[in-house]
């Protein structure tokens, strides 16, 4: 096992080289430069003066002479400078956007496992019973929406439509995040309650939006998954020594069938961390995914690098993590 | 009891239900684009973004103003120079080309709001940086021409040779805080020492941009040792929400009855999403959008209109941006060849073939002027009195017939060349994602179906299809047929969209291999006669003089149509009823923002009084 | 009626069972009755529409043709430009079918084909590289490997060829530059390095003459797949649809004449495609790892079927289910990433109707014409439904241990 982690993760040096290289080169290959904005801007700069400017910002340099600069430096932990932002990409991503996606993506990813387990739990027990038609149709329906379809009809009916008809409905907010900060509260301008009532009401709309797909998916897996375990032999045998029906889905069942769940949802944590560009677009939150795709558009390069680089190796190691997982769990799993 | 008030108050603006407007007299602009840095930056040198020009106005009041007749103001030196009151000379240098010479004095006791005087060493410091070598500066082309000679304290001179007309519009230069920057730029100075900008760019380049960027963070201005010299400064930033700027007390210029009777706190509200931005309007929490707000369709949705009668005003201000179709007329593409394009009659068929009235009509209601030139009707330099080419399909058919296209088996035109049967196929390219061009690009292209014209719609995100190996490189065919975008022109009109040749600077504008792409002419449009016109209009300082010059050259471009001209867009801003000098014209303060006049903006509740009708200078939907 | 005797009859109760118990599942027996109305919409798509989808009115007050409300003449109202909306959906189903059916084909196809090899030959190295010069027992058995021994030396020195001559490129000028005299510090890097890689591949030719090397495709599959995980897709869009645009560039000028106006749809099944085929790849990976060990394998392998007739005649039909579910699955969600890029702008170009692109554009007017989105919206919502029970109802009736 621990020769096995060992090597594993040996491998996953090259794999990442290879991956920021494959990054690297994409964003390289990216049509345009950072120069293309300038240009647009200033109709009366020069080719002399262009030529500059590439220097300055080292586009004059070869890809691969830029690659193993910003590779040289990254292993220092320098990712360069946000063309766009003026600050360390690092501290953008890192300060001023991985805070804000934890929060959105956490919580939903948090309370979609809350709902999703109990009720795909509910549903593998009551298995063809009438609820278990209704969560499933239900799953189906969440699972089958479009997220920015879902997003704009939620905005359209919690902050236009019910509001305008219902008077004293609250309009919930459009977007962004609240004007108040933790620093708010420190210096006593504002309570704590408040604080986390102002945040709660500008997030219920984009984590109601990115939890309703996870929500299905999730009911779905864990219904299947303890359906799966309730089949095996072992559980019948505990039902066999008659076991009350209670100990033998909480004590044996519900632990085998847990694992699949762990597994995926640790296989999702890169995926969350990454972002959601769509629900982000929608609700104007300042999140990873926005990022990525703000700074490609703003060829940003350093930043997409720096965010790109993050969510690969995240991706390399939760894939490893499971795959260990798997195997602490699992005893039938062996690896050497 | 206080600290119970700061609570609510804070917890209201959080909700976006806070009292915006009157009652406490603030004023809260929704945006949809977050200014990267503020303040600190400059030169642009970190982000040119238009949200960032426009909140600084709020706070640093350019020493000549601009208002919204295009007029220049003295706000921070005692007066415009003219040449009546001696201030302004032009000199002859030879070869028709002029230098032009500068007297100003600045306004006696003006002060930074942290209380340090302000003098010429602020302009002589911003001067100093953006002189310094390798500095990559947005427009290099102004630094080459500029000098600044200081006299004392409240006397300087600012010269450009060679000199443009347009260098008397506006502030000839800036100013930015020595008293606080000075020190850091000192060490950045003497670590830039050893460098050589040609071989050490990109390390220069860094030292720099770590020079702004430490005066110019949220995090840096939020300490509040940043100081303005406009009538507001900032007093919270709160990155992706909300940007606050209050009074500044030290400010020189008093509006009528006294700055108290004006606003007081000017807020930004940040929300990306336009749509989401729409619903803040609704929801009644913002009292005007700025430059960067709602979409022209979003400004004239039922939803907006049905509900702002005697709440709100919608104006949209006729503005400079002109959107067009350009054309690739370079013989050495296959297509362009085929099908003529380089061919002014084919160009003007299919500008008779595109029913541009009509969808101005349809579309924006007649908001949007239809387009006859590249030059904005709000623009001085102007010529109405231009050949025209109506909605006329016939017409367009008459002159395709005389091309010699005749309708193939499948409605689609067609002629021989050589041996070989060629269809008027025409490739389309626009931004992808921008809803307003797909929608026209597709209305035309029915409207050339009509005349037997088959449109292929080639569309792609804007970071593809505005690439340097893209947009510029129409002499290797990377685009074919027609290229629909937009450019933003400023007063300072020069021509060198349709130049081929500036003969000022010699430089050549059809960006071809040989110039290194270079150039905005990306059509390859070549006329000698135009390039002479607006060459010499550029440096010509007699008004009438360059008027007739410019109106000479329009009517060559309108002759021969190098580009489609489709319409100019006007800017939707909603305004709160009782908001009065928060007006935008085209070309105010410069760049066309609301905002130049900040000082002067206010409630009429309040006490404000009315100097500018914002009805003067936009239409309206009622 | 000899015909009739053929099929062996084992097979034909089991897939009869399967279609009896499929049938008991109602909801998957009308989300499978959506389907087929699916199709038979695209299919017909020219005799159904009551419009040509990309009509527009012309002459007269054009204002008064737009964004008309849900009405007798058009059903579902008119869009932006005074297109019937109800005719657009019709056709616009032909583009979200094809690349619903087309990314859970392929994807099906490579992931199997690639899942099957690293399930069946984990944990048994294949002879990967044998050089010539190498003594082995069986060197030249079977044809198939003699052939690809041969192949293999010609790939591993033109690589090491390529490797070479790519350092030597990158590297010239510096070198050029450092034996001109000029010794700064990236010159003389570029040079050592140059140096170092070429002394590294003089190695490699040397080892190539006596190497053997063994490949476990199964690790190899799945770093590939791990590899391809930590793939960006943004970047990956945007660079394709430069790419896929330049004239100068062959797969951009195929892709234009086979697909014509709609050759984005290229871009996005090619997309959708590399990413499709990991999820089935590893879930076939693991069934062929379970079935290899299972007696029959055993037993077809004694008998002395050949390696590619245990897998693909033995081991993927075992594997059909849940394949089969996990296409049905993958038609919906390749649905829904289409509308999605659409949303990013990386959709598929107008004036081809989809419902992707139909529901972007109506977000525009989400306040002026609300309706707009509805339609499209809905449509989506219906058709990734129907796949999504269809596969589940499979499922249970594929599943040998559910009831009947």
């Amino acid at each position: 096992m621990f020769a096995y982690t060992v090597r594993r993760l040996l491998q996953m040096v090259p794999l990442l080289f290879a991956a920021s290289v494959v990054i690297y080169t994409l964003l390289a290959l990216q049509p345009g430069d950072p120069l293309d904005q300038l240009r647009q801007a200033n109709p009366r700069i020069t080719a002399e003066q262009l030529e500059a400017l590439k220097r300055a910002y080292g586009l004059d340099q070869p890809i691969y002479v830029r690659y193993f600069k910003w590779l040289g430096r990254a292993v220092q932990g320098d990712l360069g400078l946000s063309r766009d932002y003026g600050i360390s990409a690092a501290q953008f991503i890192f300060q001023q956007r991985l805070p804000y996606t934890l929060l959105l993506s956490g919580l939903a990813l948090l309370i979609s496992l809350a709902v999703a387990i109990p009720v795909g739990i509910f549903s593998a027990v009551r298995q063809y019973s009438t609820a278990d038609y209704a969560i499933t149709t239900l799953a189906f329906m969440g699972y089958s929406m479009p997220v920015f379809f879902l997003g704009i009809l939620l905005l359209f009916l919690f902050a236009v439509w019910i509001p305008d008809h219902l008077p004293f409905f609250p309009r919930f907010p459009t977007g962004g995040v609240p004007g108040l900060l933790w620093s708010d509260v420190r210096s006593g301008n504002v309570g704590f309650l408040a604080f986390i009532g102002q945040w709660a009401w500008h997030l219920a709309l984009p984590v109601l939006a990115l939890s309703v797909i996870q929500i299905a998916t999730y009911t779905r897996f864990m219904r299947a998954s303890l359906l799966e375990v309730l089949n095996q032999d072992f559980v019948r045998t505990a039902r066999a020594k008659g076991l009350s029906e209670r100990l033998v889905l909480y004590k044996h069942a519900l632990r085998n069938a847990l694992i699949p769940i762990v597994t995926l949802v640790g296989l999702a944590i890169p995926g969350v961390l990454g972002g959601a560009v769509i629900t982000e677009t929608i609700f104007s939150w300042p999140g990873m995914g926005r990022a990525i795709f703000d700074s490609l558009v703003a060829k940003d390069y350093n930043v997409a690098m720096a965010a790109l680089a993050f969510l690969a190796f995240l991706t390399a190691l939760f894939n490893l993590i499971a795959d260990l997982m798997y195997a602490v769990v699992d005893p039938r799993i062996r690896y050497t | 009891m206080r600290h119970l008030n700061k609570l609510a108050a804070l917890w209201l603006i959080g909700a976006g239900l806070a009292f915006a407007g009157p009652q406490d007299n603030s004023l809260v602009v929704g945006t949809s684009q977050e200014p990267r840095v503020l303040m600190g930056d400059f030169l642009d040198v970190i982000s040119n973004q238009a949200i960032k020009s426009e909140i600084q106005q709020y706070l640093f009041t350019p020493l000549i103003g601009f208002d919204a007749n295009s007029q220049n103001t003295a706000n921070l030196v005692t007066e415009v120079p003219t040449p009546a009151n001696r201030r302004l000379r032009a000199i002859d240098i030879g070869g028709g080309k002029k230098r032009l010479e500068m007297d100003l004095t600045l306004k006696p006791g003006l002060k930074w709001s942290d209380g340090n005087e302000f003098t010429t060493d602020d302009i002589a410091f911003y001067y100093e940086v953006g002189k310094a070598k390798g500095m990559p500066v947005l427009n290099p082309d102004y630094w080459q021409r500029v000098r600044l000679t200081v006299k004392d304290k409240q006397n300087f001179t600012v010269t450009f040779e060679p000199a443009y007309y347009y260098d008397t519009y506006g502030s000839p230069i800036s100013y930015a805080p020595a008293h606080l920057m000075r020190e850091e730029w000192n060490k950045v100075k003497a670590a830039a020492a050893g460098l050589d900008p040609d071989k050490d760019a990109q390390r220069l380049n860094e030292l720099y941009r770590g020079f702004f960027n430490k005066f110019s963070t949220p995090q840096f201005l939020n300490s509040g040792k940043y100081p303005s010299m406009g009538p507001f400064r900032i007093s919270r930033w709160v990155p992706n929400s909300t940007l606050e700027m209050v009074r500044n007390p030290n400010f020189p210029i008093i509006p009528a009855g006294g700055a108290d009777k004006y606003v007081q706190k000017v807020v930004y509200r940040f929300i990306q999403n336009t749509n989401s931005l729409l619903v803040a309007i609704l929801g009644g929490s913002i009292d005007a959008t700025s430059s960067v707000a709602l979409t022209f369709d979003q400004g004239r949705s039922r939803q907006l209109t049905s509900r702002t009668p005697g709440r709100f005003d919608i104006w949209f201000v006729p503005g400079a941006i002109w959107e067009h179709i350009d054309i690739n007329k370079f013989t050495n593409c296959q297509q362009v060849a085929d099908l003529q394009l380089n061919d002014v009659r084919t160009r003007q068929a299919l500008l008779y073939a595109m029913n541009r009235e009509g969808l101005v009509k349809a579309f924006f209601d007649g908001l949007q002027p239809v387009a006859n030139t590249w030059i904005a009707p709000v623009n001085p330099l102007s010529n109405q009195k231009v050949q025209t080419y109506p909605y006329d399909p016939n017409r367009a058919k008459q002159l395709l017939a005389e091309l010699g296209w005749r309708p193939g088996p499948d409605g689609i035109l067609q002629r021989t060349v050589g041996n070989r049967t060629v269809r008027f196929e025409l490739e389309f390219v626009t931004t992808a994602g921008n809803a307003v061009r797909e929608r026209t690009q597709q209305f035309f292209a029915e409207n050339l179906k009509q005349v037997g014209i088959a449109v292929k719609i080639n569309n792609a995100p804007s970071s593809v299809v505005f690439a340097d190996d893209f947009i510029q490189r129409a002499s290797e065919c990377k685009w074919t047929g027609m290229f629909e975008f937009a450019w933003v022109s400023s007063l300072s009109e020069d021509g060198s969209l349709f130049q081929y040749r500036n003969l000022n600077t010699g430089a050549i504008f059809v960006p071809t291999k040989d110039n290194n792409y270079q150039g905005q002419n990306i059509g390859g449009w070549r006329n000698d006669q135009f390039d002479r016109l607006t060459s010499q209009g550029t440096i010509e300082f007699d008004e009438a003089e360059r008027k007739d010059l410019f109106a000479q050259a329009q009517e060559i471009w309108a002759r021969e149509v190098p580009a489609l001209p489709l319409y100019f867009r006007s800017n939707p801003y909603v305004v709160r009823k009782g908001l009065v000098n928060y007006v935008a014209s085209a070309y105010s303060g410069g760049f066309g923002y609301p905002g130049w006049n900040a000082w002067e903006i206010g409630w009429e509740s309040r006490g404000a009084q009315k100097r500018w009708d914002q009805a003067k200078y936009a239409l309206s939907t009622r | 009626m000899l015909s009739a005797a053929r099929p062996a009859p084992k097979s034909q109760s089991a897939w009869a069972l399967a279609w009896r118990r499929f049938r008991k599942h109602r909801l998957a027996m009308s989300a499978l009755v959506v389907v087929i109305l699916l199709v038979l919409m695209a299919f017909l798509a020219p005799l159904l529409a009551p419009y040509d989808p990309t009509a527009q009115p012309t002459g007269g007050d054009l204002a008064s043709f737009y964004f008309q409300g849900p009405s007798r003449a058009h059903w579902l109202g008119t869009d932006d430009l005074g297109r019937d909306v109800l005719s657009r959906i019709i056709y616009g189903s032909r583009i979200s079918l094809l690349v619903g059916f087309t990314v859970a084909l392929s994807a099906v196809v490579l992931g199997t084909i690639l899942g099957t090899l690293a399930g069946y030959f984990s944990g048994r190295p294949l002879r990967f590289y044998l050089g010539p010069l190498a003594f082995a027992y069986e060197g030249w058995h079977p044809p198939l490997f003699a052939l690809w021994r041969v192949i293999s030396w010609v790939l591993f020195y033109a690589f090491l060829y390529f490797v070479a001559r790519l350092s030597w490129i990158l590297a010239s000028d510096a070198v050029r530059a450092a034996l001109g005299g000029s010794w700064t510090l990236s010159n003389a890097f570029s040079s050592l390095a140059l140096l170092l890689v070429w002394a590294l591949v003089a190695l490699a030719a040397v080892w190539g003459l006596w190497g053997r090397l063994q490949l476990d495709l199964d690790i190899a599959i799945s770093r590939l797949i791990d590899f391809m995980l930590t793939i960006p897709t943004l970047p990956l869009l945007l660079v394709l649809s430069a790419l896929l645009r330049d004239p100068g560039v062959a797969v951009g000028r195929w892709a234009e004449a086979l697909f014509g106006s709609a050759a984005s749809v290229f871009i996005i099944i090619t997309i959708l495609v590399a990413f499709g085929w990991i999820t089935i790849a590893r879930l076939v990976r693991g069934v062929i790892l379970s079935l290899r060990e299972q007696e029959f394998t055993t037993a077809a392998q004694a008998l002395g079927a050949s390696e590619a007739r245990v897998m693909f005649r033995h081991l993927v039909p075992n594997a059909i289910a849940p394949i089969i579910v996990q296409a049905t699955l993958e038609v919906g969600n390749a649905i829904l990433v289409e509308a999605a890029l659409s949303f990013l702008g990386f959709g598929i170009q107008p004036p081809v109707a989809t419902w992707g692109n139909m529901l972007t554009n109506a977000q525009e007017y989400i306040f002026s014409a609300p309706w707009l989105a509805l339609a499209p919206g809905f449509m989506i919502f219906l058709t990734v439904l129907a796949f999504n029970y269809l596969g589940d109802g499979l499922r249970d009736a594929l599943d040998p241990r559910s009831r009947l």
